[in-house]
């Protein structure tokens, strides 16, 4: 039986007067890859804040792997595993790609840990696994520069093996192929296969819609803060909802 | 070694020690204006413990270190709730409160001072200038220095990957205000005389200034900052007003030319692949 | 009798804080227009009176003319003002690109001003040493008597003469084309330009009234309280600071309230618990300010949060 990891139930927000979120509710099953689309504009981005705990919803819930999220605070739902990219890539601009992605996996240590020191040591805690990973995406370590110098196609791919490191169960990713070209995108879905086959469940935002069909089972549209689509990615094109909202209607 | 060297010296450890305070808080993103203010609370505990109660050296700039690091933590709680130029104006009103608190207070020596019975060497001053910066570029090497840049650079986003951002803020600023009260604990030893026009706005803005342009981005950045200013105007035998006009043409043209300071992460990269042929992580 | 002292309190702290007003009111502008900490200011202000006490004392350098004036010492005393921030908008500000907005890059204006701040003091007292030095005027100590209180004649100009400025400058703010683009600046510099509005050409007025009212100051202080000093900056740049977030950074009026605000509780510290206190009471209102209401009586909580 599917069991669910991530339960949205009537969440609803706004923001000074403009109601951004309004009753949206749909479940994430354990192990899927399921992304969440619509206009710009529609909110998808503000229900990622809303579940990693940026925001807190005016009405309705957030649950996790049965677990109500709604007194944990943004810091600790990393460590709860939850973790998650950004629309804007938000790397550390004066920290190197390994430090960046090391980062990430600070959820999990403690504080004996946290006081050893990086430098001295090759094999330092995390850092054998940071560059594996790095480099099974194919990503350069670039020693010697920082991050703010890549281009942008490198960085976002690294914000993904940041999210990555906090070894979650649940893996948010914003618009994760934007501005990535057709090489790109392709080395995207291969590695986010891999990771979703090694038991990652992957909830995805992307507007790239090839990029969405080839890799996820399961979609929720969004338009204007409301859900008009929860199901599988085959039934979206005959969805009449759905075309009117991508497409708009003739009446 | 000369007595002037000596004295030299004894200053170049006070000054790097002062810099990593302010370096620890630095880079984690919140500037301290008011440095001054937690040196004073250092020298003073110094002069009043020592001369009053008789403690042994050691004891005093325990002492010293642990009522700069309280206090630091007391103000810490509302001071950092303050961003950006709130902050900078926030320190610099703690330093001017604690000068005004001093001039007022007889038992504090008022306007006159205090002279400081006890007294140190400049080796003592060097080898615990050894010990801070030693300790600097241990901490920076931690993952608590990697939580404490990334804090610096987007404390929204390090806070999300699980950083306790606060805990971090308000452990930096205590660490440096005992760091800072470790440096005026040690002046007041070696100078023998503590008053409160001395820790004035403008030692407070020269720590800074040391630390910012040495660079924040590392470790390197304080020691190389203050040893720079202080080093330099005593090599070139210029007196002091000459000093600080050079000081302020320098200032204005490293912001021009290098804002992120002498040594930057970049730089320090290249440097170290250089030589050793591997990153420094 | 107590209350007659403390009203002749009062009035003084009015007066004193019209020296403040119009220094307070360059930091606020500078601050709420550039968001920038500009701690030339207090340089800038010393630079106004000594330059203007030196042409009164001595003439043109170079022996090119012998003493000068007292109002056109001083006027060439704002106009070297005007042209020290100019230097300033050029070296600093004007070279300033944000690219990743952390706390440190904030501050890189702040801390070139902090150069420019210490150049100023240095060349001034390497030129000139740091004897303060009297300065004479024909108004010295003219007094009205109002009901048995003193109410100096300088003083009291001196304080309408502020307000009226700063008045002027508010009305220029508000009503003015140029106005209008200082305060779409403010708001935003990127949209500003795509407005069509040359942000680069406008940037340097700001910097031309910085200089202006820190002369302007300047030379009330000299004809109030007869002397100047090369460290008279100092004395004047933490009480403006204080006095422009009493008043709420980026606000105008609010710098003239703070200003009288700061004057005020300098002056009453004083008579009731003598001459140190003042800076307790000061800095110690701002302390608590700073951490509960920062955006003090007029300011909004756009200025200054995360920015310098």
């Amino acid at each position: 039986m599917s069991e669910t990891i991530l339960r949205i139930s009537n969440v609803s927000k706004s923001f000074g007067g403009v109601q951004v979120l309004e009753n949206v509710t749909f479940t994430v099953i354990k192990g899927n890859r399921h992304a969440l689309i619509g206009p710009n504009g529609a909110g998808k981005t503000t229900l990622f804040n809303v579940i990693s705990g940026i925001h807190e919803p005016d009405e309705g819930s957030v649950s996790f792997e049965g677990n109500d999220l709604t007194q944990v605070p943004s810091r600790k739902r990393i460590k709860k595993g939850l973790s998650r990219s950004f629309q804007n890539i938000r790397l550390m601009p004066h920290l190197s790609v390994l430090e960046n992605v090391m980062l990430g996996q600070h959820s999990r240590f403690g504080i004996f840990d946290l006081l050893k020191p990086l430098y001295f040591s090759i094999e330092s805690t995390g850092k054998i696994e940071a560059i594996e990973t790095l480099r099974r995406f194919g990503i350069d370590l670039y020693e010697g520069r920082t991050v703010s110098s890549l281009p942008y196609g490198v960085r976002k791919k690294i914000e993904v093996v940041r999210a990555l490191m906090a070894k979650p169960r649940l893996l948010l990713l914003d618009e994760p192929a934007a501005g990535l070209n057709t090489a790109e995108t392709d080395e995207l879905r291969k590695f986010l296969n891999e990771v979703s086959d090694s038991g990652v469940t992957l909830l995805l935002v992307d507007h790239d819609m090839p990029f969405v069909n080839s890799l996820c089972q399961q979609v929720s549209v969004m338009n204007f803060g409301q859900l008009i689509y929860n199901g599988n990615v085959s039934g979206l094109r005959k969805d009449k909802k759905v075309l009117d909202a991508y497409l708009g209607s003739d009446d | 070694m000369s007595g002037y060297m000596s004295g030299v010296l004894a200053i170049l450890g006070i000054n790097i020690i002062f810099a990593y305070s302010i370096y620890i808080t630095a880079a984690t993103g919140q500037l301290n204006l008011g440095g001054a203010g937690f040196q004073a609370i250092g020298a003073y505990a110094s002069a009043i413990l020592s001369n009053e109660m008789g403690f042994p050296i050691g004891l005093t700039l325990i002492f010293s270190s642990i009522f700069g690091g309280l206090i630091s933590f007391l103000i810490a709680f509302p001071i950092l709730r303050t961003k950006g130029v709130y902050m900078v104006l926030a320190t610099f009103a703690i330093a001017e409160i604690v000068a005004g608190i001093i001039l007022n207070s007889d038992y504090l020596g008022g306007p006159t001072g205090i002279v400081v019975n006890e007294y140190i060497e400049t080796e003592l001053i060097l080898i615990i200038a050894v010990i801070i910066v030693l300790f600097g570029f241990y901490l920076m090497s931690t993952r608590i220095g990697l939580a404490m840049r990334a804090v610096h650079d987007d404390d929204a986003v390090a806070n999300l990957m699980g950083v306790n951002t606060r805990a971090i803020q308000i452990g930096a600023f205590t660490l440096g205000g005992a760091i800072a009260g470790l440096s005026g604990g040690l002046y007041a030893l070696y100078f023998g005389f503590v008053e409160a026009q001395y820790f004035n706005a403008n030692i407070s803005i020269f720590v800074l200034l040391f630390v910012l342009i040495g660079g924040t981005q590392t470790a390197w950045g304080p020691l190389i900052g203050a040893s720079f200013f202080t080093l330099i105007p005593e090599a070139l035998r210029i007196g002091d007003d000459w000093r600080f006009f050079i000081f302020g043409v320098i200032i204005v043209a490293m912001m021009i030319v290098r804002p992120e300071g002498i040594v930057t992460r970049d730089a320090l990269d290249r440097v170290w692949f250089k030589f050793l042929g591997r990153t420094n992580v | 009798m107590f209350f007659e002292q403390l009203l002749q309190q009062v009035i003084n702290g009015l007066m004193l804080g019209s020296i403040y007003i119009s220094v307070a009111v360059a930091f606020t502008l500078t601050i709420g227009i550039l968001n920038f900490l500009n701690f030339t200011i207090p340089a800038l202000y010393m630079l106004a009176g000594m330059v203007g006490w030196s042409l009164s004392h001595y003439g043109l350098p170079f022996g090119m003319s012998g003493p000068i004036n007292w109002f056109l010492a001083l006027l060439i005393g704002i106009i070297c003002a005007i042209l020290g921030s100019l230097l300033v908008e050029r070296f600093t500000y004007r070279y300033f690109k944000m690219k990743h907005g952390d706390a440190t890059e904030h501050a890189i204006p702040l801390v070139s001003s902090l150069g420019f701040l210490l150049i100023f003091e240095y060349l001034i007292l390497i030129a000139h040493g740091s004897d303060t030095r009297g300065f004479v005027t024909p108004f010295s100590n003219q007094d009205w008597r109002l009901f048995g209180f003193i109410i100096s004649i300088p003083q009291f100009f001196s304080l309408i003469f502020s307000i009226l400025i700063v008045a002027g400058l508010s009305i220029l703010l508000n009503r003015t084309k140029l106005g209008r683009a200082l305060r779409a600046i403010a708001e935003n510099p990127d949209v500003a330009t795509l407005m069509g509005i040359e942000v680069n050409r406008i940037v340097p007025i700001v910097f031309v009234m910085t200089g202006f009212l820190c002369g302007v100051s300047a030379s009330i202080f000299a004809i109030n309280y007869h002397e100047v000093s090369p460290y008279m900056g100092d004395h004047v740049g933490t009480k403006a600071i204080a006095a422009m977030v009493i008043g709420g950074l980026g606000s105008v009026w609010g710098a003239i309230a703070g200003g009288l605000i700061v004057g005020l509780s300098e002056t009453l510290s004083i008579y009731f618990f003598g001459a140190s206190s003042a800076q307790i009471t000061v800095w110690g209102l701002l302390l608590i300010l700073l951490v509960f209401k920062p955006t003090g009586l007029f300011g909004h909580n756009a200025i200054g949060k995360g920015k310098f």
